[in-house]
């Protein structure tokens, strides 16, 4: 559960948080773009510096802390994985292969051979890390961007009103949503239902089954229930309403844009270089 | 963060108990702990034998039940019979013996009008009268009620006063949880006050509830039991147990 942490908001007062939203946007896409326009190990390896001065400057390895460790064993099953299944393009083993398995009869060898090729290895690293760089891109944005900061950056962007309320509502429910699980949990378990025995199958079906009904009817009951304050309110009577956040743009945000442009720059070279997906 | 502190408490098979205290002194805790839903940093508690931090949910709602202080953090069914039959179906009772214990719980509190509606459609003492009869269904011996006056009228208060009295003459124990002082003060036998996580008072009721000091663990002393304190000094032997008891010694008087 540790890995969530790396997709929630954590307020904290460094460099990072108080960037202007928007700056930190075109930071996150411009480094995803880098990432994503080609598939070699030296390019991508040259996000990492950046990546890491981000997180040093947000001060962000606490909350990375648990998904690294979710990352680490992905690899750990995907690297191996994927080297052996890229070598299947290669034919025949070449001098930089490592073979592993053969399979003779009187020295001969039958049935081909499993082997890893060199390329293999680095592209799925290459896939690995990219994947990885992409996480901690949208991690470090996600850390350190609130909701409302969010929702202003939306507002400016000029999606629609109606979307933008609703999506911030969604998101601020959640920790509700998982309360009113919690209590519904213990409502069964002091009348005798108990998540705690029995095989694991059976311990997952009672674990979920009797929750999920209750919840929608909860879930249902709450909304129309918001619903209403927020009528009460005349919450969508108006077109616009009050910023809580007014994101302005400052010094740092003028460099950091600079910097994103100046990424987006080297990435769209790269891209006429060699394109590759 | 510390909620109770050196808590030594024993229940007993029969007795009616008010534990109170005012908001914020662990009363809901101290439940939330004996039915075995957290579990206790130091220390130990059993439950007719059954120790509550070995003991599976399923062996422990069988003998201690817990009405939740909010019905509606309780109530989760579709209908109000279905609500009240969950916690038997839990214990693979017989179709024909669970039948028979709703409509009896039903018809205590006042439901059976209500039996196929949806709980939540239901206004707040009748809420919280679902919520008792799901607990009390399971025939625990132990009943913990948190609030359980809250939003209850004058006699919805008699009926469940009565019902946990019954229960306590079958043998089970029942604690109130409130800082209702009136209603502990006519209903209860004895009286436990918790002030910030610890035991200031373990007692006969009356004499609890009549003493000044409860008012440290911000609690109002009962009007009766107040207006003998001021009578005390002169005229009265302490304490008073009821407004009949208190007409008697005045009318000796006069
Ligand atoms: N699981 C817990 N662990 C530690 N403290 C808790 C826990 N649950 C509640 N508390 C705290 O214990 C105090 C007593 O709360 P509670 O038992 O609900 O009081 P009461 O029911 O008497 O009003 C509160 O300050 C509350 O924040
Ligand atoms: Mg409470």
């Amino acid at each position: 559960m540790g890995a969530l942490a790396a997709f929630r908001y954590r307020e904290r007062d460094t460099l990072l948080h108080r960037l202007d939203p928007r700056a930190k946007l075109l930071l996150s896409i411009s480094l995803i773009l880098f990432l994503w326009i080609r598939a070699d190990l030296e390019v991508i390896l040259l996000a990492g510096p950046p990546l890491i001065l981000l997180i040093a400057v947000g001060r962000l390895w606490g909350d990375l802390r648990g998904s690294l460790r979710v990352y680490l064993i992905l690899g750990l099953i995907l690297l191996p994985l994927n080297s052996l299944l890229y070598s299947i393009y290669a034919p025949t083993p070449d001098e930089n292969s490592v073979i592993f398995l053969t399979i003779t009869q009187k020295g001969t060898p039958i049935l081909g051979e499993l082997f890893i090729t060199r390329q293999a290895v680095e592209f799925s690293l290459t896939i690995y890390l990219r994947l990885i760089f992409m996480l901690l891109t949208v991690s470090t944005f996600i850390i350190t961007t609130s909701l409302d900061e969010i929702q202003a950056l939306l507002f400016k962007l000029h999606f629609p009103y109606f979307f933008v309320l609703t999506m911030g509502f969604a998101f601020r429910f959640m920790p509700t949503l998982a309360e009113e699980a919690q209590r519904i949990r213990e409502a069964q378990m002091v009348r005798g239902l108990d998540p705690n025995t029995g095989g694991f199958l059976r311990r997952y079906w009672k674990a979920v089954v009797p929750l999920v009904m209750p919840l929608l009817v909860s879930v249902l009951r709450r909304s129309v229930m918001f619903a209403e304050a927020l009528e009460v309110r005349a919450t969508f009577v108006q077109p616009r309403r009050t910023l809580m956040v007014k994101p302005v743009f400052k010094k740092a945000d003028v460099a950091v844009v600079s910097t994103s442009l100046a990424f987006l720059g080297v990435s769209f070279v790269f891209l006429l270089l060699r394109p590759i997906l | 963060m510390q909620a109770l502190r050196g808590i030594d408490l024993e229940l007993y098979a029969g007795e009616m108990v008010g534990l109170l205290g005012e908001n914020g002194s662990g009363k809901t805790t101290l439940a939330r702990l004996i039915v075995g839903l957290i579990r206790p940093a130091k220390g130990r508690i059993t439950v007719c034998g059954l120790d509550t931090t070995t003991a599976s949910a399923y062996e422990l709602a069988r003998r201690v039940g817990l009405v939740f202080q909010n019905p509606d953090h309780q109530i989760f069914e579709k209908t109000v019979w279905n609500e009240v039959a969950f916690g038997p179906r839990n214990y693979q009772t017989p179709q024909k013996e669970v039948d028979r214990r709703i409509e009896a719980e039903l018809r205590g509190f006042d439901l059976w009008v209500y039996r196929s509606r949806l709980p939540t459609s239901l206004s707040g003492g009748e809420r919280k009268s679902v919520a008792f009869a799901s607990t009390f269904v399971l025939e625990p011996s132990v009943l913990l009620l948190d609030e359980p006056t809250k939003g209850m009228d004058y006699g919805r208060k008699r009926g469940l006063e009565k019902k946990a009295r019954d229960l306590c003459d079958a043998g089970r124990a029942v604690v109130f949880i409130t800082h209702d002082v009136e209603f502990a003060f006519e209903s209860t036998q004895r009286a436990i006050v918790l002030h910030q996580g610890k035991i200031l008072f373990d007692g006969r009721t009356q004499e609890v509830l009549s003493d000044p000091l409860i008012e440290k663990a911000g609690l109002r002393l009962p009007p009766i039991a107040r207006l003998a304190a001021l009578l005390q000094d002169s005229l009265l032997p302490q304490p008073i147990g009821s407004v009949e008891e208190l007409c008697n010694h005045l009318e000796m008087l006069l």
